[in-house]
């Protein structure tokens, strides 16, 4: 058969069969659809959007040259700047980019049923967040390997490049502030989870002792050292929890919770990193690619039907676990997965170092982004396997459901999604928690559906505890390195922004200097944790939203750049690929963003929650679920200070995209921009040779 | 044997290598040998196995560039 043939049969028959796929989770009518058609369309859509349209964009836009040293090629120094294997770097440039989001994001976004939720995560991908990564990965390998912000400000101008940096920061706080909440809410009330992440503190310390002084620079070893301490530890929480002494011991309130993790992730940052982060950052990158693996080999082998219904009836906007409407708010709920505009970050991070040679930058950018999507659905699959009931349960916060099971089945029930109290009990028993209902925030719940899934595969009901616990530590530890590691970064842009008003901050080893950024940046998210604590919301309602616009705000930063990217090389014709997503997302993103601040209804807007709150106030009463007038009136500043923050994010994204249209629109006049690229150099062929140009 | 044993041994190196750069650990075999070629002259001596940890490790993570995402 001629190849052109063959070529075209099989991927038409891809195609169709991502096609039949769609046509199942869209159209099914029966009692559940089987994950195997979730996985079908996403798997499939993936295959065809590598196969033409990534390199469409590779031809069109980058005309990728083999011929053209990389960075890593011409400054080859043995650490940053090392030609990398193709598989190897994918592989890096995965385990960068995947973490708690895109497990979280779509947990959440259930509660609108599976089918917007998905179709968001693969058109988002293709059209979006691959394209994205892809394109700041190919502009940063082309400018020696460097960061978003510099970039910003060299291609669109210093007005763009402040812009991008307060942006950066400013998501720094809040990304910390959310992801420190889904911990708070996965480690309340339960001693086994509780004592298990304390466990990682000595564990990784040991570790960071035994690879600096004992076996100095055995990495590997230390690794493995301390995972089978975190097993004996996940183990022992079992004990732990079922001891009358040490039980309550490590039983711990949010409020407790959260001032822990704020003293943590202060004294964290400033540590010496060979000490505490390094060790823990190894420890949870194993977990994390350990539970994506058994994941998904649980979801493949088992292929669980979904109880989940395509459609809820929360796409109206009135659902308990996030407020608003499916447009805009879908599409700010799930964003790592979809579109996640912190990937611009890594993308032009170590990442552009490292790649040996032009065109393996599809494989790693768009292709790497592919995998994380498909992460993105794994995760809804794993929300979906649980029946509504149980799912609204979890995921609604006590104002909204009630506190005890008998209240609040009869709540759900009412909702129309069928659910007993003794289900409800019958599953903390299962996993060994004090209570399912409220824990808010995604981690709980996705762990009692990957227990559901793995004890399928693996042990039964008896082993159903463990993998729960197995789920939460995994989220917890990765949060943890994430608050240490986010605060680290915050800090070094604080005292490099001080730096230029005191020459001394700029000093990254000056103690006081350390002490004073981090306070900052700690003060920044612990601010945002507290106030989700004692929100009776619960606080994911009210902050992952705002993480979401923060996001996409960066999404959309990182767009404009890419735009700005593309005209400037002359390619305005193609400016649509970036365009497009950019478009959509700026749209949502204001669209929720103007609903958050502006919107009548109290449950959205913050400035009418605001208004409701004083209005009670005033009236001699006390808001639903709020105890103390100071309280009341602490929720009322609360709202004015999400409100101005939301706004912040506006500001920034329409200001980012004021400042590229202006050169666009220039070049489009005739104007000449010069393209700040790196200049050309010949690559000497094989880069693998270890010994390179060695300019650096 | 002994010929099995070293290649079974570089098969190891190899993995062990690619492990540590997926997770962006410090890699001091790698280290070693771009020294070796490029740097190596007589009376001067590439950093200590506990040298070149401490470097790697300031250099990822305190030097203020994101390494991981949320």
């Amino acid at each position: 058969m001629k190849k052109w043939l063959l070529s075209l049969l099989i991927w038409g028959g891809i195609a169709a069969l991502g096609a039949v796929g769609f046509g199942m989770i869209a159209l099914w009518q029966g009692e559940s659809v089987n994950s195997f058609w979730l996985l079908t369309a996403a798997f499939c859509t993936y295959a065809v959007a590598y196969r033409f349209y990534s390199k469409f964009i590779a031809r069109k836009i980058m005309s990728l040259d083999d011929n053209r040293a990389t960075p890593a090629e011409v400054n080859n120094d043995g650490k940053d700047f090392v030609p990398t294997n193709k598989w190897v770097l994918f592989g890096h440039h995965f385990a960068a980019i995947a973490g708690a989001g895109p497990l979280v994001g779509p947990t959440l976004a259930a509660q609108m049923g599976y089918l917007p939720g998905t179709i968001w995560i693969i058109v988002g991908v293709v059209i979006g967040g691959a394209v994205q990564d892809f394109i700041i990965l190919f502009g940063s390998m082309r400018r020696n390997g460097k960061s978003l912000g510099q970039i910003a400000k060299e291609e669109i101008g210093p007005v763009g490049g402040a812009l991008a940096l307060i942006g950066i920061i400013a998501i720094m706080i809040i990304l910390i502030a959310v992801l420190a909440m889904v911990v708070v809410n996965a480690l309340a009330e339960s001693p086994w989870a509780t004592f298990t992440i304390f466990m990682t503190l000595p564990i990784a310390i040991l570790m960071g002792l035994y690879m600096r002084y004992i076996r100095p620079g055995q990495v590997l070893e230390g690794s493995i050292i301390g995972l089978a301490l975190l097993f004996f530890s996940l183990w022992l929480g079992q004990i732990v929890a079922a001891s009358p002494t040490w039980g309550p011991a490590f039983t711990f309130s949010k409020v407790q919770l959260a001032w822990m993790i704020i003293v943590y992730g202060f004294i964290a940052s400033v540590l010496p990193v060979w000490l505490l982060l390094a060790p823990r950052d190894y420890l949870s990158s194993f977990l994390k690619v350990g539970t994506i693996a058994v994941l998904a080999v649980g979801i493949v082998l088992t292929l669980p039907p979904l109880q989940m219904p395509a459609l809820t009836k929360f796409i109206d906007g009135t659902g308990p676990v996030f407020a608003g409407n499916l447009f805009p708010f879908l599409f700010i709920t799930i964003a790592c997965g979809a579109v996640s505009g912190f990937h611009s970050l890594v993308s032009s991070g170590t990442t552009p170092k490292m790649i040996a040679k032009e065109s393996h930058a599809p494989l790693i950018g768009y292709g790497g982004m592919l995998m994380e999507s498909g992460v993105a659905v794994m995760a809804m699959i794993a929300a979906c396997v649980l029946t509504p009931g149980v799912y609204f349960a979890i995921n609604s916060p006590a104002a909204a459901i009630g506190v005890d099971a008998v209240q609040v089945a009869t709540t759900i029930t009412g909702w129309g999604y069928t659910v007993t109290p003794d289900q409800l009990t019958t599953l903390a028993n299962d996993i060994q928690e004090k209570t399912i209902l409220s824990r808010t925030g995604g981690a709980p719940s996705l762990a009692i559906g990957m227990a559901t899934i793995f004890s399928g595969v693996l042990g039964g009901k008896a082993l159903m505890a463990f993998w729960y616990h197995f789920a939460i530590l995994f989220e917890a530890v990765f949060i943890l390195t994430t608050i240490d590691a986010g605060t680290r970064v915050g800090r070094f842009m604080v005292q490099d922004m001080l730096g230029n008003v005191i020459p001394k901050m700029k000093e990254v080893n000056w103690l006081p200097g350390n002490l004073i950024g981090s306070g900052i940046i700690t003060i920044g998210w612990g601010y945002f944790l507290l106030q989700g604590v004692m929100d009776p919301l619960g606080g994911i309602y009210t902050l992952w939203p705002l993480f979401g616009i923060a996001n996409q705000m960066l999404a959309a930063i990182a767009f404009t750049v890419g735009t700005t990217i593309i005209f400037k090389m002359g390619k305005a014709a193609y400016s649509w690929i970036t365009l497009v997503p950019m478009a959509w997302l700026t749209t949502a993103t204001l669209t929720a963003g103007w609903q958050k601040l502006f919107h009548p209804d109290p449950k959205i807007g913050f400035l009418s929650h605001a208004e409701a709150f004083q209005k009670a106030l005033d009236a001699g009463a006390l808001p639903k679920g709020v105890k103390t007038v100071e309280a009341a009136q602490k929720m009322i500043f609360n709202d004015q200070i999400d409100a101005v923050v939301c706004a912040i994010f506006m500001v920034i994204t329409i200001g980012i995209i004021l400042d590229g249209a202006r050169v666009w629109i220039n070049i489009l006049r005739g104007k000449h921009y010069p393209l700040q690229e790196s200049p050309y150099i010949k690559s000497k062929g094989n880069v693998f040779d270890g010994k390179g140009h060695h300019v650096a | 044997m002994r010929r099995k044993l070293r290649a079974m041994r570089k098969a190891m190196r190899k993995v062990s290598s690619a492990i540590k750069t997926i997770f962006g650990m410090p890699d001091y075999d790698r280290y070693l040998a771009h020294w070796y070629e490029t740097h190596g002259a007589p009376g001067i001596f590439p950093m200590t196995e506990r040298e070149y940890y401490m470097y790697a490790l300031t250099e990822r993570f305190e030097k203020g560039g994101v390494t991981r995402c949320c």
